[in-house]
C-alpha cells in the first residue's frame, strides 16, 4: 500500500515541471500577427528594408459606432525596419512592436521592384527556411511603394492583405490577367532546368507625387519576367494571356471580338473551358515547339441583329475562327516580348526539352540563351464557341 | 510465469508503422542521395530490398519457431561465438531507436518548439516508449491494433490532400540519367530495413510463429505502397530540387499546401501519425533490445536490463550526434548504407552459413529440443 502511494506521488512530481508550461508557450495575446510583408533594399547601402503589416485587435471587429467592439483605430499597423540581412532586419522589426512579431499568417509577401532586379536569393533563402513562414504566401513584385501598398484601404476589405490575396484570385480565375501562383512555385521554377519565373505584379494605382487615385487603391495586373532570381521586365495584361494560355492556366478569360456582320459591332465571347499542351521537337540546333489549344467559349454579348445563329450559319464558324485569332494575338505578343525582348523563358520551353528530351536538353543547355530565342513556335488554336447564354438570337428593335 | 502471446495481425500492423514513420520523417529515399524525381523508383527497389531481408531474417525464425535470434545464435554458433554475434543484432536496436528519436526531438525543436531543450523531448520520448515495454509485448501488440487504423487514417489523408495539389510533371524525366541515381537513392533505406531484425527476437511470441515470414511479406508490400505514395506526393508538392534539399520533406510539403480558404495547417496529421508511430516503434525496439540481452546473459527477465537501456538509450540519442551536419553526413549510402546493410547481413549471413553447413552435415538443427513442434 505505502509502496503505491510513493509511486503515484513520485509519478505525480514527473510532471511538476509541466505545470508552469512549456518553454516554448505563446499567448495569441501577446503575439502580433503578421498578414502582409514587404521586403525593400535600399539601393545606395544595400540594407534589406522589411514592412509588415501587422493585424491590431484594438481596431477590428466592424465600422461605426452601433458596431460595437471596434475603437477608432485603425484595423492593421503598418511598420518597417531595415537590416544586413532580412533575418537582420524582421529582428529589428521587434524593437518597434509591443507584442511578439509571429509570421504565421503571413498572406502576402511583396518584393519591391529594386529588390527583383538585385536578386530575390537572399530572401527567398530567409522565407525557405525560417519556420514560421508558409509557402502558400502569394508572392507579388510591386510597381510602387510597397508601404503604401500595404497601408492601402480596400473599400470592402477591414485588412489590406486579405483584400489583395482575393483581388489576386479574382484576376487570375475571371481575367487571366495575373497568374495563380504561391510562394511554392517559385522556388520549382527557380530550380527547375530551362524555366524562369513570373511573379503576379500589384500595380499601385498613384499620380507622380504619389498620391492615390483610381477607385481601387492596387490592381494585380500583369507579371514581373525573371531571369534566375533577378527581375528582367515586365508582362502587360495581354501577354500575361498570352503565357497562361501557353502554360494552359486559363480559367476564364472575356475578349471583345468584331462581328463579322454589320460594319464589325463588338461582341463579346467569354472562354469558359480552356487546355494547351505543348511538344518540342529538335532538329539539330532548331527546336520547334508545337502548342494546341482548345478553347471553348460562349457569345455573352452581341448586336448583330439580322443573323439566325444555327448549325449552318457561317456567322458561328467566323465567331470560331475571330475567337482563335484573338487567342493566337495573345500569344504571339507573349512570345514576342519574352523571347526577342527579355530573353526569358517563362514558358518552359527548356523545361519542356528536359523533361521529354533529355538528350536533347543535356547537349543544347549550355547555348540556350542562343537558342530560346529562335524556337519556332507552331500555334495551333481548337477554338468553339458553343453556347449563347439564356437567350438564343439578339432582339430586334422594331 | 504467463507465456505473453502477441498475434501475427499485429506483428504486420508494428512492421508497416515501424518502417513508414521513417519515410514521414526524413525521407531518406530523396533526401539520402541524388534520386531526385526518380525517388520513386528507389521505392520500388526498396520493396524488393526489403522483401529479401524479410526472407533473410523470418525465413531463419521460421525454421525455429520457439526460439529468438539470439537463442539461434548461441545454438548454432555455440554459446560465446552466438552471444558475440547476437550482440550486433542487439545494439542495432539501440542505434536505431535513437536514430529514430533524434530526428523526432529535431524535428520537433526545430519546427514547433524552438527553446525547448532536446534532452527534454527525447526524455519523454524514451521514457513513454520504456514504460510501454514494462508492459510487455502483448500490451504492445495491442497498442498497434489501436494506433494502426488511426495511423493508417491520417496517413492516407495527408496523401490525398498532397494528392489535390500535386504537379506531377516534376516527376519528369522519367529514368533520365539512368540507374545509379535511382540506387544510390535506395541504399539509405534499405540500410534502415535494418529494422525488420525485430522479427528475430518477436517470432516465438507470436500465437503462429510458423505463419510469420507472411505477415513479414505483407507489411513490406504494403509499407512499400505507402512510401511510394509519400514520395511520389512529395516530389510532386514541392519539385524534386526543393524535396531533396528539405530536412522533412512530408512534413514541408503538407505544411505548403492549402486545399481552400479555410483548409489548410492539415501538417498536424503527420505530425500525430509520425508521434503515434514512433511510439510504437520504439516501444518494439526497446523490448526487443531488452529481451534480447537477458537471454544473450541469462537474466531471468528482461524488465531488470529494460530501465538501464532507456537510460543509455536517452544518452545514445544527444551524444550520438552533436549536430544536424553529423546526421546529415551519417544519413548517407557512404555511412548509413554499409553499417545498416552489414547489421543485417554480417550476423544472418553467418547463421545461415552455420546452418547449412549444419544440414549439409547431415544435422537438422531444427529437431532439436526447442525446435519444432
Amino acid at each position: 500500500m505505502n509502496r503505491k502511494v510513493l509511486a503515484v506521488f513520485l509519478t505525480l512530481c514527473l510532471f511538476s515541471p509541466a505545470l508552469s508550461g512549456c518553454w516554448d508557450r505563446q499567448e495569441p495575446e501577446q503575439l502580433a500577427l503578421v498578414l502582409g510583408l514587404g521586403f525593400d533594399v535600399d539601393e545606395k547601402s544595400g540594407e534589406y528594408k522589411i514592412i509588415a503589416q501587422i493585424a491590431n485587435p484594438l481596431g477590428m471587429g466592424g465600422e461605426g459606432p452601433e458596431a460595437g467592439g471596434g475603437g477608432t483605430q485603425e484595423a492593421v499597423w503598418v511598420v518597417a525596419a531595415s537590416g544586413e540581412t532580412p533575418l537582420m532586419a524582421s529582428r529589428n522589426l521587434v524593437i518597434k512592436s509591443s507584442r511578439q512579431i509571429n509570421y504565421t499568417h503571413t498572406a502576402v509577401i511583396l518584393f519591391s521592384k529594386d529588390l527583383a532586379r538585385r536578386g530575390l536569393e537572399t530572401v527567398v533563402d530567409f522565407l525557405d527556411r525560417e519556420r514560421q513562414f508558409r509557402l502558400v504566401a502569394h508572392p507579388m513584385v510591386v510597381e510602387g511603394d510597397i508601404r503604401k501598398a500595404l497601408e492601402a484601404d480596400f473599400a470592402l476589405e477591414e485588412v489590406g492583405a486579405v483584400g489583395v490575396v482575393r483581388h489576386h484570385l479574382h484576376a487570375s480565375q475571371e481575367r487571366a490577367v495575373t497568374r495563380d501562383m504561391i510562394l511554392r512555385n517559385i522556388y520549382n521554377t527557380f530550380t527547375q532546368p530551362g524555366w524562369e519565373a513570373a511573379v503576379p505584379r500589384l500595380h499601385l494605382m498613384t499620380d507622380e507625387e504619389g498620391k492615390m487615385i483610381g477607385e481601387a487603391p492596387v490592381e494585380v495586373t500583369g507579371l514581373a519576367v525573371f531571369r534566375g532570381d533577378k527581375m528582367v521586365g515586365w508582362l502587360d495584361e495581354k501577354e500575361t494571356r498570352g503565357l497562361n494560355w501557353v502554360l494552359g492556366e486559363i480559367n476564364r478569360v472575356v475578349y471583345v471580338l468584331q462581328s463579322p456582320l454589320e460594319g464589325g459591332k463588338p461582341t463579346t465571347v467569354e472562354v469558359f473551358q480552356a487546355a494547351s499542351r505543348m511538344r518540342a521537337e529538335v532538329k539539330g540546333d532548331r527546336v520547334t515547339v508545337t502548342l494546341e489549344i482548345q478553347a471553348d467559349g460562349r457569345l455573352q454579348e452581341t448586336l448583330t441583329s439580322r443573323e439566325w445563329l444555327d448549325s449552318e450559319s457561317e456567322y458561328t464558324r467566323s465567331l470560331d475562327r475571330r475567337l482563335a485569332q484573338a487567342i493566337r494575338n495573345d500569344v504571339t505578343a507573349a512570345l514576342d516580348k519574352a523571347q526577342q525582348e527579355l530573353n526569358s523563358d517563362v514558358f518552359g520551353f527548356g523545361n519542356l526539352l528536359y523533361r521529354t528530351k533529355p538528350q536533347e536538353w543535356r547537349r543544347l543547355s549550355a547555348r540556350w540563351d542562343e537558342i530560346y530565342p529562335e524556337i519556332r513556335v507552331n500555334i495551333m488554336v481548337d477554338a468553339n464557341v458553343r453556347r449563347t447564354g439564356i437567350i438564343k438570337d439578339p432582339m430586334i428593335i422594331r | 510465469m504467463r507465456v505473453e502471446k502477441f498475434a501475427n495481425r499485429q506483428l504486420l500492423y508494428i512492421l508497416i508503422i515501424m518502417r513508414v514513420t521513417v519515410a514521414i520523417a526524413n525521407l531518406p529515399l530523396l533526401t539520402s542521395a541524388d534520386a531526385l524525381q526518380d525517388a520513386w523508383a528507389s521505392a520500388i527497389l526498396l520493396l524488393v530490398a526489403g522483401l529479401f531481408v524479410v526472407t533473410v531474417i523470418a525465413g531463419l525464425g521460421i525454421r525455429f519457431p520457439r526460439l529468438t535470434v539470439v537463442e539461434i545464435a548461441q545454438k548454432l554458433l555455440g554459446k560465446g561465438a552466438g552471444t558475440l554475434l547476437s550482440l550486433l543484432i542487439l545494439w542495432s536496436f539501440l542505434h536505431l531507436a535513437s536514430i529514430d528519436v533524434r530526428l523526432y526531438s529535431e524535428m520537433i525543436i526545430v519546427g514547433f518548439l524552438p527553446e525547448t531543450p532536446i534532452s527534454f523531448i527525447t526524455a519523454s520520448v524514451v521514457v513513454v516508449a520504456t514504460t510501454a515495454a514494462l508492459a510487455g509485448m502483448e500490451v504492445i501488440g495491442r497498442v498497434a491494433d489501436i494506433i494502426f487504423p488511426l495511423f493508417l487514417a491520417m496517413l492516407l489523408v495527408s496523401i490525398g490532400s498532397l494528392f489535390f495539389e500535386a504537379e506531377f510533371l516534376n516527376l519528369q524525366p522519367v529514368l533520365a540519367r539512368g540507374i545509379i541515381p535511382v540506387l544510390g537513392g535506395s541504399i539509405v533505406s534499405i540500410a534502415m530495413t535494418a529494422q525488420l531484425l525485430v522479427v528475430g527476437i518477436l517470432i516465438p511470441k507470436l500465437t503462429e510463429p510458423k505463419r510469420a515470414l507472411r505477415s513479414a511479406f505483407w507489411a513490406i508490400l504494403a509499407s512499400s505502397l505507402l512510401i511510394l505514395g509519400v514520395t511520389v506526393m512529395t516530389v510532386g508538392i514541392l519539385g524534386p530540387d526543393e524535396g531533396a534539399r528539405t530536412t522533412f520533406p512530408f512534413f514541408k510539403a503538407l505544411r505548403n499546401i492549402q486545399l481552400s480558404e479555410f483548409l489548410e495547417r492539415i501538417e498536424i496529421l503527420a505530425i500525430f501519425a509520425w508521434g503515434l508511430g514512433l511510439f510504437v516503434g520504439l516501444s518494439t525496439f526497446i523490448y526487443c533490445g531488452a529481451q534480447g540481452t537477458a537471454q544473450a546473459f541469462r537474466i531471468s527477465d528482461y524488465r531488470h536490463v529494460l530501465l538501464p537501456m532507456g537510460a543509455t538509450w536517452a544518452v545514445i540519442t544527444i551524444h550520438n550526434f552533436d549536430n544536424v551536419f553529423e546526421i546529415r553526413s551519417f544519413l548517407t549510402p557512404e555511412y548509413m548504407g554499409l553499417y545498416g546493410i552489414s547489421l543485417i547481413l554480417i550476423p544472418y549471413g553467418l547463421l545461415w552459413l552455420a546452418y547449412l553447413v549444419r544440414r549439409l552435415l547431415g544435422q537438422n538443427p531444427a529437431s532439436e529440443e526447442g525446435g519444432g513442434r
